[in-house]
């Protein structure tokens, strides 16, 4: 597995770890993030959220069950490298066809390991998100430390729209396995399989709509509700997006739903702002409460960024807040069926406990603009 | 909801003496819990049978009740002290049955006391296996077909219809008593008359046996309020057909994907719902990996050994959690101390937790070793890497048994290797591991152990890298090797290093240790902080690998190392762990820092609240040095006396290592360990010891033997603890005795002592500053010759003379005095026709440490530590604190119900898992209340008579 191949990473503050390289040869640059989770690496793998991030694992073994078709999220790896501290190969699993490693290959990912995974984790966290570039390749081939920092240096994660590489290129109608089913718009910005699947299961027809469509456009469908969908970057410099949404809520009345990304982007239509993170929540054991019922769930978490506390504006409400830091978890409106959650009630990977959020979306009706 | 106001004082039950199935775990538990109360201004009342034990200390709760857990007593104590509430998911089985009990008897609502926490009414659907069944088929909640049954001819009709194998569980049974599998008619009707008759309400359930597929468990804390949240899951690497407590355990699951996972934690979280836990919950879970199939096998809706594991496993206190939620708390309103982080958050590990269960077998010869749903260990050890690998072998090295690593044994055979595969012994890794070196493929094993292959190609892992070390011993494989958590000495004999003595294998040792670090390798300690880096924790928990970064930042001093005594075992149990909480305790009381190293997870030493460091790793001299290395700045020493035999035996290397071990000297200890320097100290002291010879053949045992005078005690030299003992009482039976040594004699030399038959035994524990002695008394029940971990004692002695009394002191005096003593010693004397022999010399904290305390009022380790430390030892004020006008008695319980085969008689070598203590002003009903604890019948003190080496003299 890779015996030959080294792997060197280089944070743009000069720190460097060398360790033995797995997945396939190659370069990459990336925000180095990390991520808590300790089932569920190819869910992670193939959420289109980490684009453009060097992923670390902070559980060690990785690979552990292997890869089958059931755990992607989306038709390829995000992230553009991989850090564990073990790169398991795969000693069967029922759902599984191949191995991480090979996984990686093919898709182009270089990946490094036998690394102090903990110390990289604890860095993170201490100094925030930091930009990063790695290198795979056999020992001799390596590029120098300082060719690595100049490259790590030189990305500017926030103003890259790594959205347009995820979204889908077209619109696609997904019917409904009732035909009476409700016919929901899925604004894609990254959208991971799970959140069309709940759709699908709860009996929808649903229309996948690139990031780029306009309120118009979504409208013109004649949806029963919206779904903003997760994503990958930094909300802000999304205005298209934005702007879309401001369109949802000022010409319709449709319900809108936002998860992660189409929460921040709900938040900014509204009028709120966001902030990036020091180093965000990233995992599936994230508790949230809602601050009505005082009722707490774990959730599955994968954002850099957050929605201002403070900047909501006066018709919406915080619904839910992170039990750790307290960071705002959920918005709605206060009359209209139009909320946005930070987390991943979609799962996949992580727990299942929050599923119910897709059947409220489901069952929420239009309400007479207020 | 914050805490209800209208609790103010709770009863919490203990769990008793330690049997097999019911060991230390609860007494960490209780004694979390009792803090995690007390904090809240409410008082607590403690009832516990057991003195071993850090909860029975007058510290930790406002009113202690050292007193047998029956109904009876408890009423009295309700009536008495009438709390508010009860928590009972803290004593184990034996707390929860009691408090079942007491409902039933109407005690509770007599006295208004309310169970806190789970309710009574969900403990009992739990425990009823019907109940529980009906519950989950109407929750859908996948249940393996059962039946539950009161009678035979039931049962039978179930096989009948079924067919075999079934399993066989008895209701409300701990460790697994009374279950186990029938493959026909004949084990079925054997199983199912043992499990009618060891189940307290007579109830016994049969269901499909699912043997093979994977055992998966998940711990579970739910508030009043519905909050829930997993804690930690583990998975057992033995597959189902093995009590947990016997299988080896990884956390978290390995094997699992995100999709098995979740649908056993979603199983969980509605299991735990339907049935209204208010609390802790474990559950386990069958897993068949081939099709997903999965089903609930069972509950316990309590603080259990599976908590226990997952609280050190993830530095999650679930039993302080589980204490204020029953206050009222709910998950939300709790913070994680370490990190500030919410309670309610699931843990994140980011390493590899590996447990194996320690079994009794090196004392229990003749018993049947294989492995099923009885639990036969007594104890284990637990162990944290960054890898299976590094956390499987630390954990190997941390049980202290024989070899601290798996070894090639030509010796087997392929049928041995394939029969140990297929029935599970404590032999089974060995096993795997020689079907790996003799070229097994992992299918061929996984398909005959039914383990799961990502196991099985770990320890091929392993298997390989000995093979890369053996053949090429370079820098780069020698990184490796360490990286995977092997130790120095196994590294060693991959060298194929030969030794004459053990001075030379501990300087070979020495050497590759300094190999490692020329090599710029050294351990690199990383924190357990519940949340895998994600936030800035203070958990003062280590475990070391060998990696980039340290976190463990030496701490200032001045600090003391304090070593454990490791995994539970017959003859070094609960009791050393409560010495060496005490030091710690006694140490941080002076300003102290201390640092514990010890690997059981189920005690109260492993809590890192206790301490001001934990180091979770194996009491092995490399990785003890490896600390003492990394601490050395402002470290004073290490203390070595509270661990037992397993930290005496860290001391000589130790020194020679340059560590400094504070208290009595290492000359002192060898002292007392070498028959030879105490026979001339004696000599030197005038202390009578029974008179005793080496004999190197069968002409000087035939002329040694009579010379000493019949009766005399015979042994083999090279067994310890008692093996192989026999009593000779005449030429006649010298002359079969030798008749059958054979060759044997010139190998091994034989011991012969002098027999002091219809003796009385005195068991003496002392605290010495090396000029100051204090002493306590304690008079053996049984005539010398039982071994005195199995005898009943009492204090103070009720038959004993004031000159024997006198003269004892004397002599201990003398001897703490000439070994200058500095802490604990006991010492072990026979009194016979008003003649005091000196038998045995231990200079650290033994076996009757706690009960000595208890029954004085004494805290006898912590005055130890201090005498340790440098503080004069006040023999003045100790004797005006001492404790008078009370009897104190300690009773044990022996493991016989276990072992079917073993013969139920007492003799030289001990056998007992565990005590209780009995207390009051007279000796009868201290007698009474302590055998009580211990599960005698108390309408029969005539039972005293089976013991048939109960001295007639004491006899009530």
């Amino acid at each position: 597995m890779g015996d030959t191949l080294s792997g060197l990473l280089v944070m743009s503050d000069g720190t460097v770890v060398r360790g033995r390289g797995g997945g396939a040869p190659g370069l990459a640059v990336g925000e180095l993030v990390f991520q808590t989770g300790m089932v569920g690496y190819q869910e992670a793998l193939t959420d289109p959220s980490y684009a453009g991030q060097i992923l670390i694992f902070t559980y060690p073994l990785v690979g552990n069950y292997g890869v089958g078709e059931i755990g992607n999220q989306s038709r390829r790896i995000h992230p553009r490298a991989v850090v564990t501290h073990e790169l398991m190969s795969s000693s069967g699993h029922r759902s599984s066809d191949n191995g991480l490693d090979d996984m990686l290959r093919v898709q182009g990912v270089p990946a490094l390991y036998a690394v102090d995974t903990r110390m990289l984790t604890r860095k993170v966290r201490m100094h925030g998100v930091i930009p990063a570039a790695m290198s795979v390749a056999p020992e001799e081939k390596l590029p120098s430390v300082a060719e690595l920092q100049a490259l790590a240096a030189s990305l500017n994660y926030d103003s890259v729209d790594f959205v347009v590489e995820c979204t889908t290129p077209r619109a696609m109608w997904h019917p409904p396995s009732n035909p009476d089913g409700r016919r929901v718009v899925l604004v894609d910005y990254g959208a991971k399989q799970a959140i069309l699947d709940y759709l699908l299961e709860g009996g929808a027809g649903v229309w996948q709509v690139p990031a780029t469509t306009t309120a118009e456009e979504i409208l013109s469908l004649q949806p029963d509700g919206v779904l903003l969908s997760n994503g990958p970057g930094d909300p802000s410099r999304l205005d298209y997006a934005v702007n879309t949404v401001r369109g949802l809520l000022d010409q319709g009345s449709v319900p809108v739903f936002g998860i992660c990304l189409g929460h921040q982007l709900l938040a900014l239509a509204a009028g709120g702002q966001t902030s990036k993170m020091r180093f965000g929540h990233r995992g599936i054991n994230q508790p949230v409460l809602e601050v009505a019922t005082g009722r707490v769930s774990i959730t599955t978490q994968n954002h850099g960024y957050m929605v201002e506390p403070g900047s909501i504006p006066a018709e919406y409400v915080v619904t839910h807040t992170n039990l750790n830091d307290g960071s705002i978890e959920g918005i709605a409106h206060v009359s209209r069926p139009v909320w946005g959650v930070q987390w991943h009630p979609e799962a996949h990977p992580g727990p299942a406990d929050t599923r119910r959020l897709f059947d409220r979306f489901l069952q929420s009706r239009e309400v007479a603009n207020a | 909801m914050p805490k209800d106001p209208s609790i103010r004082k709770v009863l919490v039950i203990g769990s008793g003496p330690i049997v097999i199935g019911q060991a230390a775990e609860f007494d960490y538990a209780g004694t979390q819990a009792c803090i995690a109360v007390r904090e809240e201004g409410v008082e607590v009342v403690l009832v516990n049978s057991n003195p071993a034990t850090i909860q029975t200390d007058p510290d930790t709760a406002d009113r202690v009740y050292i007193e047998p857990l029956t109904v009876e007593s408890l009423r009295d104590i309700i009536e008495k002290e009438r709390p508010d509430g009860l928590i009972a998911t803290m004593g184990g089985q034996t707390g929860l049955n009691l408090a079942v009990d007491l409902e039933r008897a109407g005690v509770l609502s007599e006295f208004g006391v309310r169970t806190l926490g789970t309710s009574t009414a969900t403990i009992r659907t739990a425990e009823d296996r019907q109940m529980f069944a009906d519950l989950m088929m109407a929750t859908g909640q996948p249940v393996l077909a059962h039946v539950s049954v009161s009678d035979l001819w039931q049962a039978r009709d179930f096989a009948a219809r079924r067919g075999f194998p079934l399993v066989v569980r008895a209701a409300f049974c701990l460790g697994g008593t009374g279950s186990g599998h029938a493959r026909d008619e004949a084990e079925l009707e054997e199983m199912v008359t043992t499990g009618l008759h060891e189940s307290p309400v007579s109830s016994v359930l049969l269901e499909r046996s699912v043997t093979g597929w994977a055992e998966i468990e998940y711990e579970v804390l739910r508030d009043a309020e519905d909050n829930a949240i997993i804690v930690c899951n583990m998975e057992n690497m033995d597959p189902m057909g093995i009590h947990t407590g016997e299988s080896i355990v990884v956390a978290p699951s390995q094997t699992l994907s995100d999709e098995d996972y979740q649908r056993l934690r979603t199983a969980s979280l509605e299991i735990v719902r339907s049935l209204g836990v208010v609390g802790g919950c474990n559950c386990q879970f069958a897993l068949n990996q081939q099709t997903g199939e999965f089903a609930i096998i069972e509950v316990n809706p309590r603080l259990s050994r599976s908590s226990a594991l997952a609280s050190k496993a993830t530095g999650y206190p679930i039993a302080r959690v589980a204490a204020k939620i029953a206050l009222g708390y709910t998950l939300a309103e709790l913070r994680n101390e370490i990190t500030g982080a919410s309670a309610c958050a699931e843990p994140a590990l980011d390493y590899v937790v590996v447990k194996l269960p320690r079994w009794p077998f090196d004392k229990f010869r003749n018993v049947d070793q294989r492995l099923g749903m009885t639990m036969k260990s007594t104890g284990e050890v637990m162990a944290i890497g960054r890898t299976f690998e590094q956390a499987f072998l630390k954990a190997l090295r941390s049980l202290d048994v024989g070899s601290a690593w798996l070894k090639v044994s030509p010796s087997w055979t392929e049928e041995k290797i394939a029969e140990c595969l297929a029935h599970a012994t404590p032999e089974r890794p060995a096993a795997i591991y020689n079907a790996i070196s003799r070229g097994w493929s992992v299918e061929q094993i996984a398909k005959l152990s039914r383990i799961h292959p990502w196991f099985i190609t770990r320890i091929a892992a392993i298997y390989s890298m000995e093979q890369r070390y053996r053949e090429c011993p370079t820098a780069a494989t020698l990184k490796e090797a360490k990286r995977m958590g092997f130790s120095d000495d196994h590294l060693l004999e991959l060298e194929g290093s030969v030794h004459s003595s053990e001075q030379e294998r501990l300087q070979k040792s020495l050497d590759l240790r300094h190999r490692v670090r020329d090599m710029g390798m050294r351990p690199t300690y990383k924190m357990v902080d519940t949340c895998a880096g994600e936030f800035a924790a203070m958990t003062p928990y280590f475990y070391s690998t060998y990696e980039q970064e340290d976190e463990a930042k030496p701490m200032p001093g001045p600090k003391v190392i304090v070593l454990g005594s490791g995994p539970i075992r017959i003859g070094q149990g609960i009791e050393f762990d409560y010495s060496s909480v005490h030091a710690v305790e006694s140490l941080r009381a002076a300003g102290i820092k201390a640092i514990v190293i010890n690997n059981n997870p189920e005690t109260v030493s492993t809590d890192f609240h206790l301490s001001d460091r934990l180091y979770f790793e194996p009491l092995t001299v490399e990785e003890v040095l490896n600390v003492v290395e990394h601490e050395q700045d402002g470290l004073l020493g290490v203390i070595a006396q509270f661990g037992g035999q397993t930290a005496l035996n860290l001391i000589n290397p130790l020194v020679a290592a340059g560590v400094n071990i504070l208290g009595t000297s290492p000359e002192s200890i060898s002292i007392a360990e070498d028959r030879d320097k105490m026979a001339r100290l004696c000599e030197q002291l005038g202390i009578p010891a029974p008179r005793w010879a080496i004999a190197h053949s069968h002409t000087e045992l035939a002329s040694f033997a009579p010379e000493i005078g019949f009766p005399v005690l015979v042994r083999p030299s090279y067994v310890l603890g008692g093996r192989g003992m026999r009593v000779i009482h005449s030429e006649e039976d010298l002359q079969a005795y030798l008749g059958g040594l054979g060759e044997q004699l010139r190998k091994h030399p034989v011991l012969v002592d002098q027999f002091l038959q219809d003796a009385t035994e005195i068991d003496v524990d002392a605290v010495s500053d090396g000029q100051n002695v204090f002493t306590v008394v304690m008079e053996q029940l049984e005539r010398a010759g039982i071994h005195s971990g199995d005898s009943t004692c009492v204090y103070p002695p009720q038959t004993l003379s004031a000159e024997v009394i006198c003269q004892v002191e004397s002599y201990t005096r003398s001897l703490a005095q000439h070994l200058k003593v500095a802490g604990l010693m006991n010492v072990q004397y026979a009194v016979k026709d008003g003649t005091v022999y000196l038998l045995e010399v231990n200079t650290r904290a033994s076996r009757t440490v706690p009960f000595a305390s208890k029954a004085t009022g004494l805290p006898l380790a912590r005055i130890a530590t201090q005498a340790i430390m440098g503080t004069p030892v006040s023999e003045i004020e100790l004797n005006q604190k001492r404790v008078t006008g009370k009897v104190s008695v300690k009773a044990v319980v022996l493991p016989f119900k276990k072992f079917p085969t073993l013969l139920p008689v007492l003799g030289p070598e001990m056998q007992s898992t565990g005590e209780t203590m009995g207390i009051a002003p007279d000796f009868a009903t201290a007698l009474r209340k302590a055998r009580l604890g211990a599960g005698y019948s108390p309408d029969a003190p005539a039972d005293l008579a089976m013991h048939p080496a109960v001295n007639t003299a004491v006899r009530p």
